[in-house]
């Protein structure tokens, strides 16, 4: 438990039609960078959705900074990014234009930071591509290039060092150690590899109370 | 026995087909409904080309006879994207199949897909030869053998087109690529227009759909039909005229709700996770669509207005209606596919028996 937290989960609840996810489970994560870990299928990426927004809790509450996931969801989802998914669901959309987009829905992003992200992962010259014709690992590039540049206060990553060549797994290491050091933002992360940086906090899904 | 290489490709097809099938349904039976009558005495004219074309010496006949059986191939050339998708050609490519197979199987898949036409070519057949007072032209014998060569002709093309698009490699997928590697220029416009732009109007056109080119081909006959009926030309009947600006006016309204229904449908996912409120973006989506549904009564207005249609009661009524439709299409809430075919099939009534007084 954690006083200066940031995020704040309490008896949160959350059922798919065939099986339970979580009940009850409580949470406070504090600006720094979050290692989510577990087995497959204990819930990480769910867990990272309902701290999105992208899923709706069936119960409890998930406040960011002191807004409810559900009652000032727009506002809620304004401060917070999820990065996950593998297959692109603006697919209609060009490289440009899917960045353009987001940026338009998240002003205030450092487009330094983006344009470094872009060139140091070495997607910069597919901008009038078409997101549905890029590689996993490109794919995967341009959503932490636009994270990372997100002035945004809860960033989740959904396991980002799948797909990734070596040279971009030692950029993305080092841009989270960076984010980590600055405690600018809460950064969740999942990934079954261990990290470079040191966390500042571990979340073990397979020992956490409210797990099911 | 069948191959399972064969069985794969016969389950793809009726899938495809039923796939196509339920994707057009609701515009079908409106359609259906409305010019039943119609497309019935098409159909019953369905073998009269390859019959005509048997009444002349052999060679024009032949040319004759090629050129409609490459007409008849044509929707299944058409079809063959969504009868072998990219995706499963690229898995399907490099399987090893013999040619022998390859080909038998693309036979069997052709003689599916010309199975209804060899149908309606028997009905059509029946019809032409049951007449008392057949036409002077038509000679029993030779009519039935270029119908069945016709159809034959259909069967190996189609035949041809499938082997060999199972033949050849899939498309790269890198063809999305534009010419020339471009880096990024942030252009990030927040408000609405750079929203509908990228949210609606961009999916109606990209990644092979058809919805775009759909509306734009209804939209533009919309105009070009409410034209015909108020310049009245002799050539066109009024009420032909008022019927045909009716229903493309209501197919029209009724393609572009449907689509937009479809992409906020599609957009529930990616929208959830981003700072959109789902509601704001649908209403104003409506919104925008029924601004641009407006231009095909504008026209009306404007050219009904030149043509003096507007002076009786029935005129104004017909007037009003033909404004009315989009916002009640658009604005209805969904309920059952059926329901929404009643309503569409109802409007066009209404309009046709109303457009047929003016």
């Amino acid at each position: 438990m954690n006083a200066n937290a940031l995020v704040e989960v309490e008896q949160l609840g959350f059922h798919f039609k065939t099986r339970s996810v979580f009940h009850g489970l409580d949470l406070r994560l504090a600006p720094g960078l979050t290692w989510l870990r577990g087995r497959n299928g204990r819930g990480k990426t769910t867990l990272l959705k309902l701290l999105g927004g992208a899923l709706a809790p069936s119960g409890g509450s998930i406040r960011l900074g002191g807004l409810d996931s559900r009652r000032d969801a727009l506002a809620y989802r304004g401060h917070s990014f999820y990065c996950g998914g593998e297959a692109p669901d603006l697919d209609w959309l060009r490289t440009d234009e899917w960045l353009d987009l987001h940026l338009s829905l998240y002003p205030g992003a450092d487009m330094s930071v983006l344009q470094a992200g872009l060139d140091g992962f070495h997607i910069g010259e597919i901008a009038r591509q078409l997101v549905a014709g890029l590689s996993l690992g490109q794919y995967k590039k341009l959503q932490l290039a636009l994270a990372l540049a997100l002035q945004v206060r809860l960033l989740l990553i959904d396991e980002p060092f799948n797909g990734l060549d070596a040279q971009a797994i030692e950029l993305l290491q080092d841009a989270l150690a960076r984010r980590e050091a600055a405690r600018d933002c809460c950064i969740v992360l999942t990934s079954h590899l261990p990290l470079r940086v040191a966390p500042t906090c571990v979340l073990d899904l397979d020992g956490q109370a409210g797990v099911l | 026995m069948i191959h399972a290489y064969t069985r794969f490709r016969i389950t793809l097809t009726l899938k495809s087909l039923a796939q196509l099938v339920a994707r057009l349904r609701s515009s079908g039976e409106i359609v259906l409904l409305a010019l039943g009558p119609a497309i019935l005495g098409l159909l019953g004219c369905v073998a009269l080309p390859p019959m005509f074309a048997a009444s002349y010496p052999l060679f024009p006949a032949l040319g004759l006879l090629l050129l409609h059986a490459a007409l008849m191939t044509l929707p299944a050339a058409l079809l063959l994207p969504r009868l072998l998708p990219a995706q499963v050609r690229a898995w399907l490519y490099p399987l090893p199949v013999p040619s022998g197979l390859l080909l038998r199987t693309s036979m069997l898949v052709a003689g599916l897909l010309v199975a209804p036409l060899a149908l309606a070519y028997i009905g059509s057949l029946a019809i032409w030869m049951a007449q008392g007072q057949r036409p002077d032209w038509l000679l029993p014998g030779r009519a039935i053998g270029a119908t069945l060569l016709s159809l034959l002709l259909t069967w190996a093309a189609t035949s041809g087109l499938l082997y060999r698009a199972a033949l050849l490699p899939p498309a790269p997928r890198m063809r999305t690529l534009q010419p020339g590697a471009a880096t990024y220029a942030p252009h990030p416009r927040p408000g609405w227009p750079m929203l509908w732009y990228r949210l609606f109007w961009l999916p109606l056109w990209r990644r092979g759909s058809l919805a775009g080119p759909r509306q734009a081909l209804l939209l533009a006959g919309t105009l070009i039909a409410i034209a015909l009926w108020m310049a009245g030309p002799a050539l066109l009947p009024k009420v032909g005229g008022a019927v045909l600006a009716s229903v493309l006016l209501v197919l029209l309204v009724h393609e572009a709700d449907d689509a937009l229904r479809t992409q906020l449908a599609r957009l529930q996912t990616a929208t959830a996770r981003l700072p959109l409120d789902p509601r704001v973006l649908g209403r104003r989506a409506r919104l925008s669509l029924l601004a641009g549904l407006a231009l095909p009564p504008s026209l009306l207005t404007v050219a009904g207005l030149a043509a003096q249609a507007w002076g009786h009661p029935a005129g104004r009524l017909y007037l009003a209606l033909a404004w009315s439709v989009a916002p009640l299409l658009v604005m209805t809430p969904s309920f059952t596919p059926r329901g929404r075919m009643g309503l569409v099939a109802f409007s066009i009534m209404l309009l046709c028996a109303i457009g047929s007084k003016v």
